[in-house]
């Protein structure tokens, strides 16, 4: 009876989890995937920052904020793996390569400048441009105020065209 | 704004829809996350102090449980007797033309403590500034040179000669890069639209030899890109690229540097995980996919080692080995002997490529954060870490690992550097 109850539990526990967080994991893999350019490492990633979140449930208090929360978990959890496999050599994530048929020379020179950008600004303008957060969202995963978020991704944006005027 | 707004969101959208998520992802996290989980959460503090210690403790248990499994025996731990306590002091500017391996000093943030490869330390280095947190210190295969990661709040990286002091100005981010074996350069691997150009570099300088390199692959066309650096060698003017993007088949270049022509080409079956090749570029792992736990289909019977020069296999493991590095000379490797994976302990093993013999084994509970390779020997120095400490500096124990299967620890703990 006890064992039954326990069960019962853990069902609750995993469909409030699949509820809450369920719907970010795809976020949350991408994001990972944005950070990290390593498909096998993202999935590593976000399946370690899911454990964790679900270590964590309790300290979600409120479902708004649940994204934001856990794409923060996600960024953490790739910051400690661009860590990856130490060796005596220099070894730095692999970038994603360009390799359609067709050739924008505008967008390649902006995925060259956004590959070479330091995973901060790369991750804030992934976040608010390709996932399209809300800057106060934003700053949650950064760790910013969204006025900080604002300013980190209008520095980031200036570094792809330093002659972009921002409105 | 709008514009670039628009240009951004299609960049990464090419990105992403390269490594499109798997179907099922929500589901298997979610179970994962269930099933991974132990039901009882309880936070009692005093456990977790408890647990410091006797992880501390299994660390130096572990590496006391190290084997001489060719010999059926308990290789018994040796203390260092010549190593110092835990980094307790400045030791002084390094020695030239020795050896060395860097590790960070848990006590002066940004000093590093540079340690022979009789496990003695030699010397202290110091950055003038703190590395960002995110940031990180590679040294050369022999600890003569240097370069600092780029740092999350921007910047190139800089290259720093031996005692810390920067090397020219010249930018050195290049997404792919690796040191060379003569320590002197390194290699670069950038793609410019429907080529690769495979370049020798000169730290802090400008100055690059640079050849394209005619990579003609299927996998490369298709759009899903994971190709990288797997060796650099300078001294044998050669260069090893690979393609790892499992479950699609694995393949190898090995390239000439001095003209980029490429000498060997190999594509290895889906049941094959991942390459890794010898610091020289001589020799090359196939890893099984068993070597990843991969459980969903058919997986290579054997983890080969192969000869790069003629493709003669060398050495045939345990599928369930998975290849991470090869001692300098060619004659050990060190295998994770369970999957090696973020968050689990590593199970390692040394295996002598002549005899197929684990001369070397580590069951510990630590997770492996990293490892240097003796530039010109047989030894490894492993650090090993919590598996939960996820400081972007791990707290690392070290363990040398010596030719004829001989292993202690240093004396202390020092920071992943």
């Amino acid at each position: 009876m006890q064992q039954a109850a326990v069960v019962t539990a853990d069902h609750a526990r995993q469909a409030d989890f699949d509820a809450l967080i369920g719907p970010h994991l795809e976020a949350g893999y991408r994001t990972a995937l944005a950070i990290l350019r390593d498909p096998d490492e993202a999935h590593d990633a976000v399946q370690d920052a899911a454990f964790k979140a679900w270590r964590r449930l309790r300290q979600l208090n409120e479902a708004a904020s649940a994204r934001a929360w856990f794409l923060a978990i996600v960024a953490n959890q790739c910051k400690s793996t661009r860590r990856g496999r130490w060796w005596n050599v220099v070894r730095l994530p692999q970038v994603e390569r360009t390799g359609g048929d067709e050739f924008d020379s505008n967008r390649t020179d902006v995925a060259r400048a956004l590959a070479k950008l330091p995973t901060d600004d790369r991750l804030a303008l992934f976040l608010h441009f390709y996932l399209d957060l809300p800057l106060d969202e934003v700053g949650t995963v950064l760790g910013l105020s969204a006025a900080g978020a604002k300013t980190r991704v209008y520095r980031a944006a200036k570094k792809l065209k330093p002659d972009m005027e921002m409105s | 704004m709008d514009d670039l707004r628009r240009e951004i969101h299609a960049a990464f959208e090419k990105e992403q829809s390269a490594y499109p998520p798997v179907p099922t992802l929500r589901p298997n996290l979610v179970r994962a996350a269930a099933e991974a989980t132990p039901r009882a959460q309880r936070n009692f503090q005093w456990l977790a102090v408890a647990a410091a210690i006797v992880l501390a403790a299994l660390v130096v248990f572990g590496l006391m449980s190290s084997r001489l499994s060719n010999r059926g025996s308990v290789s018994p731990p040796k203390s260092n007797p010549t190593a110092g306590p835990t980094v307790v002091a400045d030791y002084g500017p390094p020695p030239a033309g020795v050896p060395l391996f860097y590790l960070g000093d848990p006590n002066h943030t940004g000093w590093y403590i540079g340690y022979n490869w009789q496990g003695v330390p030699q010397g202290t280095i110091k950055l003038s500034q703190p590395a960002d947190p995110n940031s990180y210190l590679r040294q050369s295969p022999d600890g003569s040179m240097f370069v600092v990661t780029p740092a999350a709040k921007g910047g190139n990286g800089q290259f720093l000669d031996r005692l810390l002091k920067p090397v020219g100005s010249a930018s050195v981010y290049s997404p792919l890069q690796m040191w060379a074996d003569d320590n002197r350069h390194y290699c670069t691997l950038d793609e410019s639209p429907g080529q690769w150009a495979l370049s020798l570099r000169t730290p802090g300088t400008t100055s690059a030899t640079t050849h394209v390199v005619a990579i003609d692959s299927q996998n490369l066309r298709s759009g899903i890109i994971a190709i990288g650096l797997g060796s650099c060698s300078a001294i044998n003017d050669t260069a090893v690229l690979i393609y790892s993007y499992f479950p699609r088949p694995p393949e190898e270049w090995v390239v000439r540097i001095s003209d980029g022509k490429i000498m060997s080409h190999r594509t290895y079956d889906s049941t094959y995980s991942d390459l890794v090749s010898s610091t020289d570029g001589r020799l090359i792992a196939a890893n099984s996919a068993k070597s990843t736990g991969y459980l969903a289909g058919a997986t290579a019977p054997n983890t080969l080692v192969i000869r790069t020069s003629d493709g003669s296999t060398v050495a045939t493991l345990d599928p369930t080995y998975g290849v991470l590095g090869f001692s300098a000379d060619d004659s050990v490797a060190l295998v994770a002997t369970s999957p090696y994976a973020s968050g689990v302990a590593t199970h390692l093993a040394a295996v002598e490529l002549a005899t197929g013999n684990v001369i070397w084994r580590y069951d510990g509970n630590e997770y492996l954060s990293g490892f240097f390779i003796e530039s010109s020997g047989a030894a490894f120095a492993l650090m090993l870490q919590q598996v939960s400490d996820r400081d972007p500096h791990p707290t690392v124990y070290v363990a040398m690992v010596y030719r004829d299967g001989t292993s202690y620890a240093l004396v202390g703990t020092f920071l992943h550097p």
